[in-house]
């Protein structure tokens, strides 16, 4: 699904790299479409609530590896609010 | 080490849920009489058979990091019961909790679940949960019991343990090791561990720096503040879409326990810990005192269990370890019970475990409805119980009232059981040195003939020996018959 087709609701907020919020209204509603909507369907929720910070710390201190992946996440992030902002204009 | 589960006894019918087993709904521990059984819902059923065609696992449970666990025999298993699979447990001989830990205790149970947690990535499996709850021991030796936690891995996923791991484990060890206070009553107020955002005040400036500090606590604590509207389901996929993977997930593992092997710092002892050396026994009090203990706990049926009351550095906990099948040796300062931890560990004894408590203000019941973690009087069912040395510190020192402590004694005794018991006079230094700082005439009842009375009136008093000094007497009772 190409990321234009869905209409989301997209409020800008600036904040620091690493503690951007994240970039959606409606809880629940997909975040982003690079593929991981496909890969989203077998994800299964543990009984525990994880912490979503709790996740993302877990890449970073797990090396140089881990650093660029985080770095990756954050960037996907910012891109897809760039690209979202025409949406949310109209 | 290799254990496995006992014998099978008669079959018992009545089922009791374990108060401390209810967050996972996929799987519950239950007991029937003194049989520990898990009940599997369809799912984790899948997920044990999966585990026990696994190789990592099994060699856990060989090398006894695992608690010993089976399919548990059908005539074990009352009928009616909802689950898809029913597991047999192993009896842990005493339950304890991490607030009942010292430092090395916590440690070596963090490494412990580290290690099985890279066994299981490597394999293909993780766990659901980080908890420190999720460990028990077999003396001196760490065993992880939440086998419902084991799931099939899904690659490109994070710990979903890795919060509660840092908050029941990590984040206590950092609070002792690198600030030298005490982590147990920041653990025994809150039964989900220390919060990063609780502890991060107290890390500001240089302290930043040292070791784990920086990442697992300050940038985990804002990341968790910054996404804390972020649904972890997001995440996950935002993560596995830029590449995490599971060799990077068993890197942190690494680093993790590359981090706990360098939190190696001896907490400071108080003056209990030189007690032992400083108490002024003389050496024909201690052999005579020896003498009676053993004699005491040889005089009835072998004891399954022993509870060490004052522990100190555990002389009478392995002398008590030779002639019972468990003893527990309580003690109230941290040091001395991770000194005495590390010297057990040294000889290889594997029989008694060391735990802190302060008889005065012992472990409550903690956790959902003050029953999900037990308290200590509720776990305390002693075949025989050591009260050597500690009357006068709890009649003198604490100003507990005699009857009440001989109630207390008798309490944690299970009925036909002895108490071993010891009575320092008021004429002893020690005792002497405790009165010198209350008012004159406080303490009028503190007398050996009033303790007797009460002994008495509690059990039967089979042995008695007044130690050369004079100034002692030692006491064994059968209590409650």
């Amino acid at each position: 699904m190409p990321a234009t087709a869905l209409t989301i609701s997209v409020r800008w907020q600036k904040s620091g790299f690493l503690g951007q919020k994240p970039h959606r209204c409606t809880p629940g509603t997909p975040v982003s479409t690079r593929g991981e909507d496909k890969e989203r369907s077998v994800i299964h929720l543990a009984y525990l609530d994880a912490g979503s910070g709790s996740l993302i710390v877990q890449a970073v201190v797990g090396g140089v590896a881990g650093v660029a992946v985080a770095a990756k996440l954050y960037w996907r992030r910012l891109v897809d609010r760039f690209r979202r902002q025409p949406t949310d204009q109209r | 080490m290799t254990r496995s589960v006992p014998a099978m006894p008669p079959v018992p019918t009545r089922v009791r849920t374990e108060p401390a087993s209810f967050r996972d709904p996929a799987n519950r521990v239950f007991h029937v009489g003194d049989e520990v059984l898990r009940g599997l819902d369809a799912q984790a059923a899948e997920h044990w058979r999966a585990l026990t065609a696994s190789a990592f696992f099994p060699a856990l449970l060989a090398a006894g990091k695992v608690c010993a666990t089976e399919d548990a025999p059908p005539a074990l298993v009352p009928a009616g019961l909802p689950w898809a699979a029913v597991l047999r447990h192993e009896r842990i001989p005493f339950v304890s909790h991490p607030y009942e830990w010292s430092f090395a205790m916590l440690r070596d149970a963090a490494l412990l679940h580290t290690e099985i947690l890279g066994a299981a990535l490597a394999d293909g499996f993780t766990t659901k949960d980080g908890s420190a709850y999720n460990l028990q021991w077999h003396g001196v030796q760490p065993v992880f019991i939440d086998v419902g936690s084991f799931e099939p891995e899904r690659d490109g996923e994070p710990w979903a343990g890795y919060r509660q791991f840092c908050q029941t484990a990590l984040y206590p060890l950092l609070l002792t090791a690198h600030l030298g206070v005490h982590f147990q009553p920041w653990l025994r107020a809150q039964v989900d561990g220390i919060e990063a955002e609780q502890l991060r005040p107290l890390f500001g400036g240089t302290r930043r720096l040292r070791p784990g500090v920086l990442t697992h606590l300050h940038l985990h604590g804002a990341m968790q503040h910054r996404n804390a509207a972020a649904s972890t389901t997001d995440v996950r996929a935002q993560l596995r879409a830029a590449g995490f993977s599971r060799e990077l997930l068993l890197s942190t593992v690494r680093g993790i326990e590359k981090l706990l092997h360098r939190l190696d710092r001896r907490p400071t002892g108080s003056h209990w810990a030189d007690y032992q050396r400083t108490c002024g026994y003389s050496a024909q009090d201690r052999t005579a005192k020896e003498q009676f203990v053993a004699a005491a706990l040889t005089a009835g049926t072998r004891p399954r269990l022993v509870l060490d009351l004052g522990a100190n550095d555990g002389r009478y906990s392995r002398l008590a370890a030779a002639y019972a099948d468990y003893v527990v040796a309580v003690e109230q300062d941290p040091a001395v019970v991770d000194d005495l931890y590390r010297a057990l560990r040294a000889e290889g004894q594997q029989r008694v475990l060391p735990l802190v408590l302060d008889l005065a203000d012992p472990s409550p019941g903690g956790g959902w409805r003050g029953v999900e973690r037990a308290g200590f009087a509720e776990r305390a069912d002693a075949d025989a119980v050591l009260a050597l040395a500690v009357v006068h510190h709890l009649a003198i020192g604490r100003n507990v009232p005699l009857p009440e402590i001989v109630d207390w004694l008798a309490g944690l005794t299970a009925r036909g059981g002895a108490v071993v018991v010891e009575f320092v006079h008021p004429e002893d230094p020690m005792a002497r040195r405790l009165l010198a700082n209350k008012p004159e005439g406080f303490f009028s009842d503190y007398r050996r003939d009033a303790f007797e009375a009460l002994l008495a009136a509690r059990g039967r008093i089979t042995e008695r020996l007044e130690l050369p000094s004079g100034t002692r007497t030692l006491y064994r009772a059968v209590m409650g018959g």
